[in-house]
C-alpha cells in the first residue's frame, strides 16, 4: 500500500499539468465571417469566454491584468516609472527637432494631444495603413532630412522610441478607435493582418495564435502568455529587462523572428497591416502607453 | 479534439498510469527507487532537451530536474510505461502534427530540421529514464 501513495501523487500531478489547459471554448477562424467588425467581435468572444477571470477593461494590462505574481512585480517596478525619463526626453526631441526648412514635425503629422490615437489609421488616399513612426520617419525623408540622419530601425531609435513614449503620455487614457473605412483595401488590409496572425511560420512553426489565443494565460518557461486582447494599447513599452524602450513595430518584428523566420522589413505592409488588426481588435479598450514590462 | 476531450484523455491516461505503476512496483518492490546514472546518449539527449537553443523542451513541458518549465503541454513522466513502443515516440518528436494535427504548438523537430535524427534518437533515449 505504501508504494501505491507516491504513485497516486505522480498520477495527480499528470492529471494537474493535464488541466493547465488554456481555452477550452474553440475559436475556428475558417467558420469565420470575413466581415472585420464580425470578426473581431467573435475574436473577442473568444477571451471573454475563456478568461472570465480577466477583466473587460484589463486586457490593456498585458499579463499584469491576470497574472498576480507578475502584476506585484510590476507594482514594485512602477515605485519609480522608468518610463518618465523618456517621456520628458521625448518631449524635449518634439519640442526642438526642426525639418531642414525649419518647421517642426507637428507641421507633417499634427499637434502631439491625441497624435497616437490617431494610428494606425487606413489611409483612403494611398491606399496604406499609417503607423505612427513611419509617418515620423516620412516626414524627415519627405523634407529632405539627409539619409544618415533619419531614424531608421538602427541610427536614431533611441530618440524615436523616446518621441513615441511622449506621444504616447499625450494619448493616455483615451479609446483606442480604429475605423475601417469603407474601402476594399481596407478590409483586405485587416485581413491579411489576419491571416499574419494565424499563419503558422517559421523553423519553429508557430502562429501568433499559438501562443496568444490558444495558449494564452499559460506559460512557456517563466513567461506568462497574454492574449490576443490589448497588443497595442501600452505601447510604445519600457522593457526592464532590456532597459529599453521598445516600438510595437519593433516588437512585431522581434516576435516573429523568434519563429525563425526570415522576417518581413520592419515597417513592411505586412508589419502595418499586422498592427492593424491588432489595433482593430483592441477597439474600446484605453490607451495607457507608455507601458512597463519586465 | 476539443481540449476537453483532451483534458479526459490525459486523466485517464494517470489512472492507467497509477495501475501500471502499482503493479509494477508490486511486482519489483525490491528495487529502491534511485536516481538513474544515465548513459552518454542519454546525458546528451537531456543536455538538447534542457538547451535553450535546441530542444528547449522545458519552455513548454515539465521534466524531472528542469528549472522554471512551461505548461503550455503535459508533464512529461513515466514515459517508458506511456509510450511502450518507442518508435512512437521517435515520432511526436519528429513530427508531432500526425498524432496532434496541424493546430499542434509543438514544433516538428525532424521535420524542420530543428534536431538531427541522432538527436531525436537521443532525446527519446533520455524520455525514457523519465
Ligand atoms: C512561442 C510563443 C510566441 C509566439 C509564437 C509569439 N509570441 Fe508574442 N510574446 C510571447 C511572449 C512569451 C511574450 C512576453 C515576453 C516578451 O515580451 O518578450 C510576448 C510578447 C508579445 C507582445 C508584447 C506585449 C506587451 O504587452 O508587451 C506582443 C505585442 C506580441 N507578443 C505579439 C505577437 C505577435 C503579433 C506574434 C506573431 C507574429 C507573436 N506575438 C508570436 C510569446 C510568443
Ligand atoms: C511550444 C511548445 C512545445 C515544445 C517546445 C515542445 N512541446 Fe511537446 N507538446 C506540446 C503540447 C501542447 C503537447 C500536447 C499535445 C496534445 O495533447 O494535444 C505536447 C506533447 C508532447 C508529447 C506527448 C505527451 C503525452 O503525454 O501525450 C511528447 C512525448 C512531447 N510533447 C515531447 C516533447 C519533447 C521531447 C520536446 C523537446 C524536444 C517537446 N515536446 C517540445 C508542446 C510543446
Amino acid at each position: 500500500m505504501k508504494k501505491i501513495v507516491p504513485t497516486l501523487l505522480i498520477a495527480g500531478i499528470v492529471a494537474g499539468m493535464g488541466s493547465a489547459i488554456a481555452a477550452d471554448v474553440k475559436f475556428n477562424p475558417l467558420n469565420n465571417p470575413s466581415n472585420p467588425s464580425e470578426f473581431a467581435k467573435e475574436f473577442r468572444n473568444y477571451f471573454y469566454e475563456n478568461f472570465p477571470q480577466i477583466k473587460h477593461n484589463e486586457y490593456n494590462m498585458g499579463v499584469y491584468g491576470f497574472d498576480k505574481d507578475a502584476y506585484s512585480q510590476y507594482k514594485n517596478m512602477m515605485e519609480f516609472p522608468p518610463q518618465d525619463d523618456y517621456i520628458a526626453k521625448g518631449k524635449k526631441i518634439w519640442d526642438s527637432y526642426k525639418l531642414p526648412d525649419g518647421k517642426p514635425l507637428s507641421s507633417c503629422v499634427g499637434d502631439a494631444k491625441g497624435l497616437r490615437a490617431k494610428y494606425p489609421y487606413f489611409n483612403t488616399k494611398d491606399g496604406q495603413v499609417h503607423n505612427l513612426e513611419l509617418d515620423l520617419i516620412n516626414c524627415q525623408k519627405n523634407a529632405g532630412v539627409p539619409e544618415d540622419k533619419v531614424w531608421g530601425p538602427k541610427q536614431g531609435y533611441a530618440d524615436l522610441a523616446a518621441v513615441s513614449a511622449y506621444l504616447s503620455s499625450e494619448s493616455d487614457g483615451m479609446t483606442v478607435d480604429v475605423k475601417i473605412p469603407n474601402d476594399p483595401r481596407a478590409t483586405e488590409a485587416f485581413n491579411n493582418g489576419k491571416g499574419m496572425f494565424f499563419r503558422k511560420t517559421g523553423q519553429l512553426n508557430f502562429s501568433c495564435a499559438d501562443c496568444h489565443m490558444y495558449h494564452a494565460t499559460q506559460r512557456t518557461r517563466s513567461e506568462t502568455l497574454h492574449t490576443g486582447i490589448g497588443n497595442t494599447t501600452g505601447f510604445p513599452v519600457y522593457r526592464y529587462s532590456k532597459q529599453k524602450m521598445i516600438t510595437l513595430n519593433n516588437r512585431l518584428f522581434g516576435c516573429m523572428r523568434d519563429t525563425r523566420t526570415i522576417p518581413y522589413p520592419q515597417y513592411s505592409t505586412q508589419f502595418r497591416d499586422l498592427e492593424y488588426f491588432l489595433a482593430y481588435i483592441d477597439n474600446g479598450q484605453v490607451i495607457n502607453g507608455p507601458a512597463l514590462r519586465k | 479534439m476539443t481540449p476537453k476531450i483532451r483534458m479526459l484523455n490525459t486523466t485517464s491516461t494517470a489512472l492507467f498510469l497509477a495501475m501500471g505503476l502499482a503493479f509494477s512496483s508490486a511486482t519489483h518492490a525490491a528495487e529502491p527507487a534511485a536516481k538513474p546514472v544515465l548513459t552518454p546518449d542519454q546525458q546528451a539527449g537531456k543536455d538538447i532537451a534542457f538547451s535553450k537553443s535546441e530542444g528547449n523542451c522545458l519552455a513548454c513541458h515539465a521534466m524531472a530536474g528542469g528549472t522554471e518549465p512551461g505548461n503550455v503541454g503535459p508533464m512529461l513522466i513515466a514515459m517508458k510505461v506511456r509510450f511502450p513502443d518507442k518508435e512512437a515516440l521517435y515520432k511526436i518528436l519528429w513530427d508531432p502534427r500526425e498524432k496532434f494535427g496541424r493546430g499542434i504548438i509543438m514544433p516538428p523537430f525532424g521535420d524542420h530540421k530543428i534536431l538531427t535524427k541522432e538527436q531525436i534518437t537521443q532525446v527519446v533515449d533520455y524520455l525514457y529514464t523519465l
